[in-house]
């Protein structure tokens, strides 16, 4: 018998340091997947063209939405992995318990963010580089100072946690049952087809106007952090319930 | 300033992996080689990145699209009025002059898709002079002026008392932007726009001897100026 008083933080902070070491490898997978978004953002994310008498005009536009877009792809793959029953195991090597293994988990997943966020959001230079050196292109920049380079990346952290938060929900659910690994992907193209099919605008462009178009940075921020709690919350509450190794 | 920031990022960096070598918070492995060296280009991307792009856009002027449209404006009433000598020279694209000109008349016509605007003005001599001027024909995309790429809009030939408008070889502008990312965007007024390209259409204002007798093209209708 332990004679050692085990503090919650403590227990915490050594499973998160763990996972971050155990875990280290994705993000190399990180890496690649932001290598794979800028080579395809290399063509230019968007494009417009017009004509007027002689003249033709072709302007291409540069950005890293597509690195961004790729790495909430990640992230939420990521958040899926770590609720695995290899990497749940993991957690039996400490005195821990399972909320003490969600909070190391939602701390990993922060991390993760944070830096898939922060590297997404630095690749736009690199894009403007490559295009500069290699096509030879000739580059307008449209982007603005500091202030919103900043706000550019706490907001990309955020989503790319917000779709964290969503990855761990289904990888906890998919641990709860199998069957959610059916259910999940029919909830997610039935309703693209039901919709469809009674010319209404689908469920998912709902929720995506509901976050993507929300011009207030402060209903916006509440909107991705309520959503992200909600969905660890969620996890933990189904985590919880579980029995010891299952 | 946004250059000194990944230096200072690169040296918190050196300084932390410093620190933490000595405690052996870690097992370097190829992982850690790899972030450090993404890290690294990213940042030193960021520092780079201000000399290939931003320096060439602030050598071009922004325009908004308000004073596009009172220029335009501007332009238009001063052409009516036959005040050419009050444009500002920007405006003016081209000016052509076919000197002792014979015949008593001239018969304008077009092989031009969209007509052009035509402002006549009869001179108070009869110097066998026509003079020719194309004003305007600005590009802009998204607020950016490039008339300087878009080049000549029209040209013209004078044959057998015929002055043909003509559009010169197909020419092509290919320009690259690179803009915010959805995450700014979403709560800046770049929402709010979207791709802007606007051509405005040329005006041509036409000069003749007094007594010479202008004569349409079944496509062109002409404005004369002072009558």
């Amino acid at each position: 018998m332990s004679l050692m008083i085990a503090n919650f933080a403590d227990i915490v902070k050594k499973q998160y340091l763990f996972k971050l070491k155990a875990n280290i490898d994705s993000f190399s997978s990180l890496i690649w997947i932001q290598l794979l978004a800028l080579l395809f953002s290399l063509g230019g994310v968007g494009s417009t063209f017009a004509s007027s008498g002689n003249l033709s005009i072709e302007v291409k536009y540069y950005s890293a939405d597509l690195v961004i877009a790729f790495t909430m792809i990640w992230a939420f793959v990521t958040a899926i992995i770590i609720t695995t029953k290899p990497y749940r195991n993991q957690d039996f090597t400490f005195v821990a318990n399972r909320l003490s293994s969600s909070m190391a988990n939602v701390l990993f997943l922060l991390t993760a963010s944070i830096i898939g966020g922060m590297t997404a959001m630095l690749a736009n230079n690199l894009l403007k580089i490559i295009a500069y050196f290699l096509f030879n292109e000739q580059l307008y920049s449209f982007q603005s100072g500091l202030k919103e380079f900043a706000l550019g990346i706490a907001m990309t952290i955020l989503y790319v946690f917000c779709i964290s938060a969503f990855g761990y929900l289904v990888g906890t659910l998919v641990q709860v049952s199998k069957l959610f690994i059916f259910f999940v992907p029919v909830l997610f193209f039935g309703t693209i087809l039901l919709t469809t099919r009674v010319q209404k605008e689908p469920f998912l462009t709902s929720i995506f106007k509901f976050y993507f178009f929300e011009p207030s940075l402060l209903l916006a921020l509440l909107k991705i952090v309520l959503t992200s709690c909600l969905f660890f919350f969620a996890s933990i509450a189904i985590l919880n319930r579980m029995e010891v190794r299952r | 300033m946004s250059s000194i920031i990944p230096i200072l990022l690169v040296a918190l960096a050196i300084a932390f992996l410093s620190i933490n070598k000595r405690k052996k918070f870690v097992t370097v492995k190829i992982t850690h080689w790899l972030l450090v060296i993404y890290v690294g280009v990213l940042l030193f991307s960021m520092a780079a990145a201000p000399f290939v792009a931003d320096g060439k856009l602030h050598a071009r002027e922004t325009v908004s699209e308000k004073e596009l449209s009172q220029a335009d404006n501007q332009l238009h009433q001063a052409l009516r009025r036959g005040k050419i000598e009050d444009i500002d020279e920007r405006y003016l694209v081209t000016q052509k002059n076919f000197d002792n000109y014979q015949g008593k008349t001239l018969e304008i016509d077009t092989i031009y898709g969209d007509v052009p605007e035509l402002y006549v003005e009869r001179k108070q001599v009869d110097d066998g002079k026509i003079e020719v001027f194309c004003y305007a024909s600005e590009l802009t995309i998204d607020s950016i002026d490039f008339t300087d790429m878009a080049g000549e809009p029209l040209s013209y030939v004078l044959e057998n008392n015929i002055l043909t408008i003509k559009l010169p070889k197909e020419r092509e502008v290919n320009v690259s932007i690179v803009k915010n990312e959805f995450t700014i965007n979403q709560f800046t007024e770049a929402r709010e726009k979207g791709s802007h390209i606007i051509v405005n259409s040329p005006y041509l204002y036409i000069r003749i001897p007094k007594n010479l007798e202008l004569i349409e093209g079944t496509e062109m209708s002409a404005i004369f100026v002072g009558e």
